[in-house]
């Protein structure tokens, strides 16, 4: 089993290797939303990872999976697309699936990992200690190790 | 404001990036993109307050 602990300042946040279904990596500052179904990562990124990022232009949308999504304040259409893998330092997940949303760049944060990364791990968020600890579960450490 | 685009020399014991290497900065977090498009296993990232001084995060 992998086990990280990464502290924080002020908000719990992280960098986090994402690789594209073209093989290109990047790596990004990411916040931590269980609420949030799917890893959301900015349209240029995805863009440059191969995916129809910018789909939701008039008269590109026909046939691609774009899906209603909630936001705070609105409901926006976003493109839905698997990740190849996000890593952070030994923890590795797999066929992650993502969604295309451009966070405002004020936040200073690019990437939000939500349930689809989360739920393959056990996330604690320590405030009092100022740490995330990121485990994964002894199975895939298994599947990794063979 | 600036947002800078690194290649990762060293890492901590976390996989967090130690050390990196600038290879290009840019004022504009599509463009800084754009300037290392063609590059692999790149770092991009704003340095400074985050979010932005005087704002607070509402996810």
């Amino acid at each position: 089993m992998s086990r990280i602990v990464i502290p924080f300042k002020d908000m719990p946040l992280l960098f986090v290797q994402i690789t594209g279904k073209n093989g290109k990596k990047r790596e990004l500052l990411a916040a931590i939303n269980p609420a949030a179904q799917d890893v959301i990562m900015p349209k240029i990124d995805a863009f440059y990872f191969g995916y129809d990022a910018y789909a939701d232009q008039p008269g590109l949308k026909e046939e691609l999976p774009l899906i209603p999504a909630i936001g705070v304040t609105s409901i926006v259409e976003v493109l839905e697309f698997p990740l190849v893998e996000l890593r952070i330092g030994p923890i590795a997940v797999k066929n992650v699936t993502a969604a295309a949303y451009d966070i405002p760049y004020q936040s200073g944060v690019d990437v939000v990992l939500g349930a689809t990364f989360l739920s393959k791990l056990k996330t604690t968020i320590d405030f009092e200690r100022r740490q995330i600890i990121l485990e994964d579960f002894p199975q895939q450490s298994e599947e990794k190790a063979q | 404001m600036v947002w800078v685009a690194c290649r990762v020399l060293k890492r901590n014991e976390n996989g967090q990036p130690a050390d990196v290497e600038v290879i290009a900065m840019s004022p504009d977090r599509v463009t800084i993109r754009e300037k290392v498009a063609q590059e692999n296993d790149i770092c991009i990232f704003r340095p400074g307050d985050t979010p932005f001084k005087g704002y607070m995060m509402l996810l």
